[in-house]
């Protein structure tokens, strides 16, 4: 179990996070999620020891790591530049941190080997030069130079960021699995919700310096703590103060002064129970195969649908349409 | 800044030990000659001042100097940067042919050069007896003066830009010049805008030794300078020798010490509003470029090979000359008589001159990796440590820049010519390791500059990525950032060796009597009172010099490290391969 | 890792402590109590180029000797002399003139010594405190084209338009050079004179090196005298008699009626290597007459030692009957020989 107890950490004048208190479990997929500059790769560094805080202290199973040198640590990381060795071969680039435990030989082979099979790199990969390799390979490579070392802990920083959208989609699928398979407690940082809320068991939503929320993706989604939370992660509507009137009127109970959000799922074109009604005209559709977006005019405010393309006919522009949603769906801030 | 700081014990020591080296050998020595120069009797010597400046010569002679140094700041950047453009980056015909003619200059230098040059250019050269049957009313001696000054220096100072500019081209990112292409840019505008901007910090690094050179410039004022175009160096060597003199040398080395620090300070400003560091991730290798236009093409193919015939002829001539009777040499006259292979007989008659060359191989080698390490290791000092205090290791390794070699030979024997509790109560003078010492350090500042700039090249995560993995610092450096600058340090190291191989000014006054490095040898050859047999000799040496040179090159530059290379890399995949089939078995 | 670790920084600081660690291992040593080597006299020279070095180690063997002839140019010979006086590495010198050993007296790096030949030389030429002897005279002289017609008598002819650009004058880093010039300058000495020169003198000495051609670097200055380019150029002694056999030529010499300046060559016992008693045996077999016979024969030096300068040939005693000696107060030149090359470098020289 990893701890940040009152995490301060500071540079000359500027400070990067004053008060950073986290807990991450042990095997947990736990994701450092935020814009960029919000201090999330400032947290990994700390406790991968790249940076020493200025305040309070981070523990792994309660003893204190602040002290231990990076070297000693046992803390695999993999770069967004994943800073492969680039004189080295692929092969020498996995067995580097093995060759510094002093390991035999032969050992060095077989757990290289390993690691190169479970990131599916092929032999003949291995004995090439890194600069020869193409961006997802290095990914691969710099993952399993990480892994080889059966760290307790890995972290990783916006690891597929340099990669084209296919790829990424791909390799996040193979690092959850793996993840999984190694059971190793994972740290991971990246500005990409979809990621986050696709890997992770746990996400910490990272602004400015301070942690707005901690918890599983589903938390955070459905019930984000904070305006940022819920604007930051996935797709949402913001209801103007017209709308929440109407609603008001049929009988929801908002508070006109405060901001309200609902998911763009979260409003049906059908009735349920306890759901409220809204009307409009839709002015605009995207149809995207699986489902369709409109873009819908209700009292002078443009309020997006998804609908799933499961055989219902596709609205046009113009056609006027009723909406209906649960009020319990709207977060209020 | 950061609350708790790890102090590792070993790194203190070494730190330690470093910055006692710096101020033992480079800051002391420095020091104690200026101090017992201008300091006499408890007053600061002032008379040098009036000395100097109403001698018009010695005025003159300094104006000189900052003319050649301005001078060739632009002229070796225009050329040196042809000759990697012609080599390495246009389509060029002949370009391997041409790169081995523009490496020359990398392989010999000083009096030979300059003589080799004036072998075809001057009163008896080859191209001025050729002209003067078509002109017949040409001035034999038109070589001299500030233009031959010039010429010379131009072609022979290239040899930086043929190490440091070539390699800097060859880290360009193709990439970069096709998305350029493909958004429309001439040639032209590619070249300007983004192969140029990446090359900067390697002009930077490059002309503050073109500019030191040409402060420091020597041989080619003192062989084709004429008497108008002397400059302060030699000046400067002549007094230093004299007791008497000495602190009018110290006082003009003074002058362009404190032209050196301007000029450093200005570039370390200048430097640090842009460093460019490549941002690829998957870098594509630069292809060469076709000069579209045809005119400019062939303009270009002449000027290229123009500039082939400009570096060859010097050094031909010295290799035929190695053959060749004195009188021959004297009188540029060649007939079928003139040649002889005595005097590469008398290399190799005796174990004794087989001796010179042994002691300057090992001085050279071992000066040339000290002063690589000790570079490597102030640069880490400052680059990673937090504490303003490190730069100071920055300042030390640079001082040497402000002396000429021979006064911080001068101040090194002042120093250390009686027990020194500096040095532990003892006497440097007159032990085989005082020579060493001053090797390594005038060759420091260039080591530390050019290392330096390779250390901006490397990725911060590289050292973090090894620490995580366990490594230490000491790992860390030897195994992942050394092998990744190692390009940038095998040409410092080279560049160092093929300079000491034959120093004189330097060694003259610190060489172990029993152990006569070549300078000495062939300065005694060249030497007034030398036989004309032995002033035979001194191209027979050059020749071998440049043997040397060559090796040194080739394993250090070229197909070398290369072959090293693909060998480590057969044993890899032999390995792996046997391994597999082994389990596959 | 420790090991490793400590073994990098061993090899760090070991790379660093060599730079100090005086070579214990070398024949330096730090101290002046154990410094004889393995009973091998290390000789300094300035006269040892051309092959002076190899057959002076070859004769000295023959005649039991163990000795190793360091050729060390003549500007930095006595300066490293100097320097090395904390730890001395040699135990002879000879060659140098006698303002470099007046040098080397005032730093006391001498010893005090009688040689058995001093009988058959003219002591007159060496140090009256006994602390070095002569051995071989070096006259220095203007030599000329042989054909040259009307040729200058002396160095103040030489002023005139007549020989404008046509005569070499060495520089004054080396030895010749410089010692021309104090010659030529000790004609006008006056107490009251700027560095003890009269004015009319530094009058002279401007015109004459303006009107004439300082040597530069690798140039051939005795070619110029034989093709007549340049006709007329300074030259030690046995610089003349080598050049003519060289390259098959004679030369005119001008004799001043001044006469030339005489540089004697000399030798003396080095303080500090406790070698001294074999260092004195050796200088008295080389500069007996048998050895400084074969000395001449081989080099063409012109020996102090009388008995053997009898022997010379007869183009050596041709050449030294055709000069005679300029009478010159060499203490007052060592005194202000420095500060008359500078005043000379630093005004003069264009």
């Amino acid at each position: 179990m990893i701890q940040f107890k009152n995490v301060q950490i500071k540079y000359g004048d500027f400070t990067a996070f004053d008060n950073l208190n986290l807990t991450v479990g042990d095997g947990e997929f736990f994701t450092f999620l935020g814009p960029s500059g919000c201090g999330k790769t400032t947290a990994l560094r700390a406790l991968v020891g790249f940076l020493t805080p200025t305040a309070g202290e981070i523990t792994l199973d309660g003893k204190d790591l602040i002290q231990v040198p990076v070297e000693k640590r046992g803390i695999g990381m993999v770069f967004q530049s994943y800073a492969l060795f680039p004189t080295m071969t692929v092969y020498e680039n996995l067995a580097f941190g093995l060759k510094v435990k002093k390991m035999a030989s032969s050992e060095i082979d077989k757990r290289v080997r390993e690691a190169a099979e479970t990131v599916a790199i092929r032999d003949e990969q291995l004995v090439r030069n890194v600069s020869e390799l193409s961006g997802g390979q290095q990914q691969r490579v710099a993952l399993a130079r990480a892994i080889v070392l059966e760290p307790k802990i890995l972290c990783l920083d916006e690891p597929l960021s340099n990669l084209d959208a296919k790829l990424r989609v791909s390799l996040r699928g193979e690092l959850k699995r793996l993840q999984k398979n190694l059971g190793i407690t994972t740290l991971y940082v990246t500005h990409d919700q979809e990621e986050a809320l696709t890997l992770s068991d746990k996400v910490a939503v990272f602004n400015n310096g301070t942690v707005e929320q901690v918890g599983t993706p589903q938390e955070i989604y459905d019930h984000s703590k904070t305006e940022f939370v819920c604007d930051f992660i996935g797709d949402i509507n913001k209801l103007g103060v017209k709308a929440i009137s109407q609603l008001n009127k049929v009988g929801a109970s908002l508070d006109v002064k405060r901001h309200a959000y609902i998911r763009l799922e979260r409003i049906h074109f059908e009735p349920g129970p306890g759901y409220l009604k809204l009307s409009g005209k839709v002015i605009n559709f995207d149809y995207n195969g699986i489902t369709t977006k409109y873009h819908v005019d209700t009292y002078g405010e443009v309020v997006r649908v998804i609908q799933v393309n499961d055989g219902r006919p596709i609205y046009k522009n113009g056609e006027k349409i009723d909406m209906y949603l649960d009020p319990d769906d709207i977060m209020q801030y | 800044m950061l609350a708790k700081k790890r102090v590792s014990i070993p790194e203190l020591i070494l730190k330690i030990a470093v910055a006692w080296a710096l101020i033992a050998f480079v800051v002391y020595p420095v020091i104690s000659l200026l101090f017992q120069t201008f300091w006499h009797n408890g007053t600061f010597s002032a008379g040098v001042f009036g000395k100097v400046f109403s001698s018009a010569r010695a005025v003159q002679s300094l104006k000189n100097s900052f003319i050649l140094a301005f001078t060739l700041v632009v002229t070796v950047n225009i050329v040196g940067t042809l000759c990697v453009l012609f080599t390495e980056y246009w389509d060029i015909r002949g370009a391997k042919i041409l790169r081995l003619s523009y490496m020359t200059s990398l392989i010999y230098s000083g009096v030979v050069l300059v003589a080799g040059y004036k072998y075809v250019y001057g009163e008896t050269g080859f191209l001025t007896q050729f002209l003067s049957h078509f002109f017949p009313g040409m001035d034999p001696g038109w070589f001299v003066g500030y233009g031959a000054v010039v010429f010379v220096m131009t072609f022979s100072c290239t040899q930086n830009h043929m190490m440091f500019l070539k390699n800097a081209i060859h880290s360009l990112d193709y990439h970069t010049v096709e998305a350029a292409k493909n958004m429309g840019a001439s040639g032209a505008a590619i070249f300007f805008r983004i192969v140029l901007p990446v090359l900067k910090p390697t002009f930077f690094a490059i002309t503050i030794l073109t500019f030191l050179t040409g402060l420091g410039a020597m041989s080619a004022p003192l062989i084709v300078g004429g008497e108008d175009f002397q400059t302060i160096n030699p000046m400067i060597i002549t007094f230093s020798r004299s007791t008497y003199s000495r602190e009018v040398a110290a006082f003009l080395a003074v002058i362009l010490g404190a032209a050196t620090i301007i000029l450093l300070s200005v570039f370390s400003r200048v430097e640090k509003r842009g460093n460019y560091v490549s941002v690829s991730k998957t870098k594509a290798k630069l292809t060469k470029q076709k000069i579209n236009n045809p005119a400019l093409n062939v303009i270009a193919h002449i000027a290229a090979w123009l500039m082939f015939l400009i570096y060859m002829l010097p050094i031909v001539l010295i290799v035929i000359y190695s053959f060749c009777d004195y009188n021959t040499i004297m009188t540029g006259e060649i007939t079928s008589g003139s040649f002889t292979l005595e005097n590469y007989q008398k290399l190799f008659t005796s174990i004794k001159a087989v001796q010179p060359y042994l002691v300057s191989i090992a001085y050279s080698l071992g000066a040339a990796l000290l002063a690589a390490l000790i570079s490597i290791i102030c640069v880490r000092f400052v680059r990673k440590s937090k504490n303003k205090l490190n730069t100071l290791f920055e300042y030390g390794a640079l001082i040497p820049w402000l002396l000429p070699s021979t006064l911080i030979a001068l101040g090194l024997t002042m120093a250390y010519g009686d027990r020194n509790p500096l040095i532990f109560n003892k006497v440097l003078v007159g032990t085989t390791v005082i020579l060493l010492t001053g090797y390594i350090i005038i060759k420091l500042p260039f080591s530390y500059r050019m290392i330096r700039a390779a250390f901006f090249a490397v990725d911060d995560d590289l050292e973090d990525a090894a620490k995580c993995m366990g490594a230490g610092t000491f790992y860390t450096m030897r195994k992942v950032i050394v092998p990744v600058i190692l390009p940038a340090v095998m040409s410092v190291v080279i560049l160092n060796f093929n300079g000491l191989l034959s120093d004189y000014d330097l060694t003259t006054f610190l060489y172990h009597p029993l152990y006569q490095p070549l300078g000495i040898v062939i300065k005694a050859a060249s030497d007034e009172n030398a036989s004309i047999d032995a002033k035979c000799m001194s191209f027979v040496y050059t020749v071998v010099l440049m043997i040397l040179s060559s090796i040194a090159l080739y394993f250090g530059q070229g197909n070398g490290m290369q072959a090293i290379r693909r060998w480590k890399q057969r044993r890899l995949e032999k390995k792996v391969y046997r391994k597999q089939a082994g389990n596959d078995g | 890792m420790k090991t490793r670790k400590s073994v990098a920084i061993g090899l760090c600081a070991a790379a660093i402590l060599s730079l100090s660690a005086c070579g214990s291992g070398s024949s330096g040593g730090d101290s002046g109590s154990d410094n004889s080597g393995n009973g091998q006299l290390i000789v300094y020279t300035n006269s040892g180029s051309d092959g002076r070095d190899a057959w002076l180690e070859e004769r000295a063997a023959e005649d039991g000797f163990d000795i190793r002839v360091v050729q060390i140019a003549a500007g930095d010979l006595a300066n490293r002399i100097v320097s090395e006086k904390n730890n001395v590495q040699a135990d002879l010198v000879f060659g140098l003139n006698n303002v470099e050993y007046e040098k080397l007296k005032a730093e006391d790096t001498m010893e005090k010594w009688e040689p058995e030949w001093k009988d058959e030389v003219d002591l007159s030429l060496g140090d009256p405190d006994g602390y070095y002897y002569p051995i071989v005279i070096q006259p220095l002289v203007n030599i000329m084209n042989k054909d040259l017609e009307n040729p200058p008598q002396d160095y103040t002819d030489l002023l005139s338009d007549e020989w404008t650009d046509k005569y070499t004058i060495l520089g004054f880093g080396g030895g010749t050079g410089k010692t021309m010039l104090a010659g030529f300058l000790v004609r006008y000495t006056d107490p009251d004179g700027e560095l003890g020169i009269s004015d009319e003198g530094w009058e002279t000495i401007r015109q004459w090196i303006e009107n004439g051609h300082m040597e530069t670097e690798g140039e051939d200055y005795v070619g110029a005298v034989i093709d007549g380019t340049r006709p007329i150029c300074e030259m030690w002694g046995s610089g003349v008699l080598q050049n003519e056999n060289e390259r098959n030529t004679k030369f005119q010499i001008m004799s001043p009626e001044v006469g030339v300046p005489y540089v004697t060559e000399q030798v003396a016992i080095l303080k500090g290597r406790n070698n001294t008693e074999k260092a004195i045996e050796f200088a008295n077999w080389f500069g007996s007459a048998e050895v400084q016979t074969d000395w001449m024969n081989e080099f063409g030096t012109v020996p102090c030692n009388e008995s053997a300068f009898e022997q010379a040939p007869n183009e050596v005693k041709e050449f030294v009957g055709s000069v005679h000696q300029q009478e010159i107060d060499w203490a007052f030149v060592a005194e202000n020989l420095d500060a008359w090359v500078e005043k000379v470098e630093l005004e003069f020289v264009q």
